[in-house]
């Protein structure tokens, strides 16, 4: 490809094409070629005009002279000897020619370069007017007659000493002529010399500038094909036919078609919405376009192209192009979240009000039923506007479910427990034409509320069996997964477990599946759904953190996803840890104000065979132990707890259970330490936090099952 | 003491804007026995029957969502002069981001709506332990 430079990638040289360039120093070349040939045929022009120099001088003209003097003699003696018309035409045709050379000789140039030298001149004249002299003999001379022949011989005979004066003479300026002569073509071949040295420098430069240049934009070029071989954003050169010249590996990547396989095609195979009219001359520009691309596949996908116009070696447009589907995808998931949070809220506030009402006419039929002391008819009545509140109560809840306002009972979850559970409870209310089949991975924990991993479980399973009413499989597939931020809905990149429920029922239209998550929206027949399961689950799985997607098509059965984050360790298992002291179903009253660490120590100690009642501050502590109608074996409590604390908690509980043992658990040092003493009496048993399994193992079963010698450190 | 008489002995500083409401929680109170009952339509009408020493008040029996002043910047209030007030918390807004503002500006319970008699029974009763384990203390001391 070839590329028109621009400033900064070109080092802000100017910027010229490489075939300029090429043609500039081609057109350097030849004239650096025609001067030097010029000037070597200027050379042997000059060489070759020495010779024609010579016969033009002064002592090769009067050698002429005394030859033709010479040839004159004896044809005027032959014909005195023989007087014909033929040898007097000689003699007077030699005579004439001597006359012509002479007058020639006497008026030119010869008689002004010998102006300065006046005995050559008279010479000259001497011998001239010698000649002249003898024309009227000359014309006198009869074709039958000899008479005047010898005589005119006998004078020309006269001239041969001036002749040859004058030959000594030119024969001597001839010399001096010629070395003039030389010098002044060396002169010339000095300059010429100079000149072409002058030239050869000039244009040496003029190449070596030129190559510089092309070396200049040889990088630059290499520079802006790399930068653009490396650019995320597709790039197309496209010729003013439409056919594309270029294609950048970005674009080769957004079409799956290799660079070579789209060159030469047209853009608009590729490009088919492409704007009527942009590639034409004065309608690109930097706008960006929104339009549909085709891949190899034929599947579409959204672009987003700006167009600019130019020379671009083998196109006359380029487009820029980026492919804005996964874009689109987020933003199309963000405006539903959006839209079912904003539904969520209005749910929620209305389920506030509504739980206000419901409240009153709850707590007034409750202290009626008991004023009127149970009497029949009005105690029917007033059950009923009972059972009226408490199903109210419930809508309520799954709407603030749905509107994220539950609070969650958090824990680590082992999720094929969970979906195990599930299925259990569903199996029986599927029927004898739907099965459920589960693949599960052990490995896999989240943290949620269990219960309301089971419920939303459940009424994905009761809607999938709702749509198969001929029967069918439901599948339930655990499977971890490593998401890329936005993959699903809006989720952040992760470790998701997937909890994939498909069922090959009758399946939703675009439109519905659009809006199964929407409260009090249902296909179900009127008084068979409340229009809030779905709503209720998607409201759980936000609040875990989690997205619940579905795909379905009318005919196809649908599959609903349910993304949880996946925890990094599994629940607390004391199963498999050998050498610690398990319990025997003896019920611990835990009060932790901080909920991760209630939650482990909960799990831990279920998981060790105690009963937990799981308390998240001292109020509650207090709570659990006035409606546990058992024995409680265990306080086991956080010292500092905000409102009342730990030391308080067991004070208040040992006037109604003085054979419960008391554990205190802590972050902060304990007396005897140096820093921050806690206020506990002596010889109370503390368990120092943060403490592995087995430390808490041992402290419950050491404080329980006191050892003779620490049995003075229970309370 | 059985807990019943210690919520007969509680004087309770009840705050609820809403009157069918207050009325209702009122008529719950008295069915556990509690007998001075005071009412508050928000939390500047509380903070004046508080006045500087509390009244003689026992235990704050307040709605979240209120008028002018709110529950929780009642409760901000309350602390800042009485830090082992006994303060329980009606809320319709079972959030956790909420619940957590609230045990951080220092609330000893709260109760979510829709509540039950026994439910806020449950809560005055061990409000009323730790109220009467005080006294106890500071009577000891």
């Amino acid at each position: 490809m070839s590329l028109t430079t621009r400033p900064g990638l070109a080092g802000g040289r100017r910027h010229w094409s490489p075939g300029r360039l090429r043609r500039l120093l081609l057109t350097a070349i030849l004239l650096f070629t025609a001067t030097a040939a010029t000037f070597f045929g200027l050379i042997v022009h000059e060489h070759m005009k020495l010779p024609e120099a010579a016969r033009d001088n002064m002592w090769w003209s009067t050698n002429q002279v005394e030859r033709e003097r010479t040839k004159l003699v004896h044809l005027l003696r032959d014909f005195a000897e023989t007087p014909t018309a033929t040898s007097r035409q000689k003699a007077t045709l030699a005579y004439d020619l001597l006359y012509n050379r002479l007058q020639i000789m006497a008026d030119g140039d010869f008689a002004r370069a010998y102006a300065d030298k006046p005995e050559i001149a008279a010479a000259l004249m001497a011998v001239r007017d010698g000649v002249f002299a003898l024309a009227p003999q000359a014309d006198a001379l009869q074709p039958d007659s000899p008479t005047g022949a010898e005589e005119m011989a006998d004078a020309l005979d006269d001239l041969e000493e001036p002749l040859e004066k004058l030959l000594g003479a030119s024969a001597i300026m001839n010399a001096a002529q010629i070395a003039e002569q030389r010098a002044a073509t060396m002169q010339r071949y000095v300059w010429l010399g100079v000149l072409l040295v002058g030239v050869i420098v000039s244009v040496g430069l003029f190449i070596v500038l030129l190559v510089h240049q092309l070396r200049v934009i040889g990088t630059a070029h290499r520079d802006l094909e790399s930068v653009i071989d490396r650019a995320a954003d597709g790039v197309f050169a496209i010729g003013a036919d439409g056919t594309i010249g270029y294609a950048n590996p970005a674009a080769e990547r957004m079409f799956g078609f290799a660079a070579s396989d789209m060159v030469g095609r047209t853009a608009i195979a590729l490009l088919p919405a492409l704007p009527v009219g942009l590639l034409a001359p004065g309608n690109a520009h930097d706008a960006m376009h929104e339009v549909e691309g085709r891949n190899h596949q034929g599947d579409a996908f959204d672009i987003e192209l700006s167009v600019g116009e130019g020379s671009f070696g083998s196109g006359q447009y380029v487009v820029f192009m980026r492919d804005v589907s996964a874009r689109k995808r987020s933003e199309a998931a963000v405006r539903h979240k959006q839209k079912l949070e904003m539904i969520g809220q209005l749910a929620g506030g209305v389920a506030h009000d509504f739980n206000n009402l419901l409240m009153i006419v709850d707590g007034y039929s409750r202290r009626a039923l008991r004023l009127i002391d149970n009497r029949e008819e009005a105690s029917a009545s007033l059950n009923e506007v009972l059972k009226a509140s408490q199903h109210g109560t419930g809508l309520t809840r799954q709407l603030l479910s749905f509107g994220g306002k539950r609070a969650l009972d958090l824990r680590t979850v082992r999720l094929s427990d969970a979906v195990e559970q599930a299925a259990s409870l569903l199996r029986p209310s599927l029927g004898e034409r739907c099965t459920i089949a589960v693949e599960t991975d052990p490995s896999l924990s989240v943290e949620t509320d269990p219960a309301e991993l089971t419920h939303a479980l459940l009424n994905i399973g009761v809607n999938a069996r709702d749509a198969m009413p001929n029967g069918g499989e439901i599948a339930i597939r655990v499977t971890a997964r490593e998401l890329a931020e936005g993959e699903v809905a809006s989720l952040p990149a992760g470790r998701y477990a997937q909890i994939a429920i498909a069922d090959k029922g009758t399946g939703m239209d675009e439109v519905t599946l659009n809006r199964i998550f929407e409260p009090f929206f249902t296909t179900k027949e009127e008084g068979r759904g409340t229009g809030l399961g779905l709503a209720m689950v998607y409201g759980f799985v936000q609040q875990s953190r989690g997205a619940v997607t579905a795909s379905s098509a009318l005919g196809a059965g649908t599959t609903f996803f349910l993304h949880l984050p996946l925890c990094a360790t599994g629940p607390a298992e004391f199963a498999v840890v050998a050498d610690v002291p398990r319990g025997n179903g003896e019920t611990i009253l835990l009060a932790e104000d901080n909920p991760p660490i209630l939650r482990l120590a909960r799990s831990m100690l279920e998981g060790l065979g105690y009963n937990v009642l799981a308390a998240e501050d001292g109020i509650t502590a207090l709570e659990l132990e006035s409606g546990h109608e058992g024995p409680i074996a265990l306080l086991l409590t956080d010292v500092v707890m905000p409102s009342v604390s730990g030391i308080e908690v067991a004070a208040i509980l040992r006037e109604t259970r003085p054979d419960m043992k008391v554990l205190f658990m802590s972050g902060y040092p304990g007396k005897g330490d140096a820093i921050q003493p806690l206020d506990l009496p002596e010889g109370v048993p503390l368990l120092r936090k943060p403490f592995r399994p087995e430390d808490l193992a041992k402290a419950v079963h050491d404080v329980l099952a006191p050892q003779p010698q620490t049995q003075t450190a229970a309370a | 003491m059985t807990m019943s008489t210690r919520v007969a002995g509680l004087k309770i500083l009840l705050v609820e804007d809403q009157l069918e409401t207050q009325q209702m929680i009122r008529a719950m109170l008295g069915d556990l026995g509690a007998q001075q009952i005071h009412n508050a339509r928000d939390g500047r009408e509380a903070l004046d029957l508080l006045g500087e020493s509390n009244n003689g008040v026992d235990l704050v029996l307040c709605d979240w969502n209120m008028p002018r002043m709110s529950g929780l910047d009642l409760l901000k209030q309350v602390r800042s002069v009485d830090p082992d007030m006994p303060f329980l918390m009606i809320t319709g807004r079972a959030d956790v981001g909420d619940v957590m503002a609230a045990k951080q500006s220092g609330v000893s319970a709260y109760i979510r709506k829709p509540f039950t008699a026994e439910e806020l029974h449950r809560k005055l009763m061990a409000l009323a332990r730790i109220v009467a384990h005080r006294r106890e203390s500071r009577g000891a001391v």
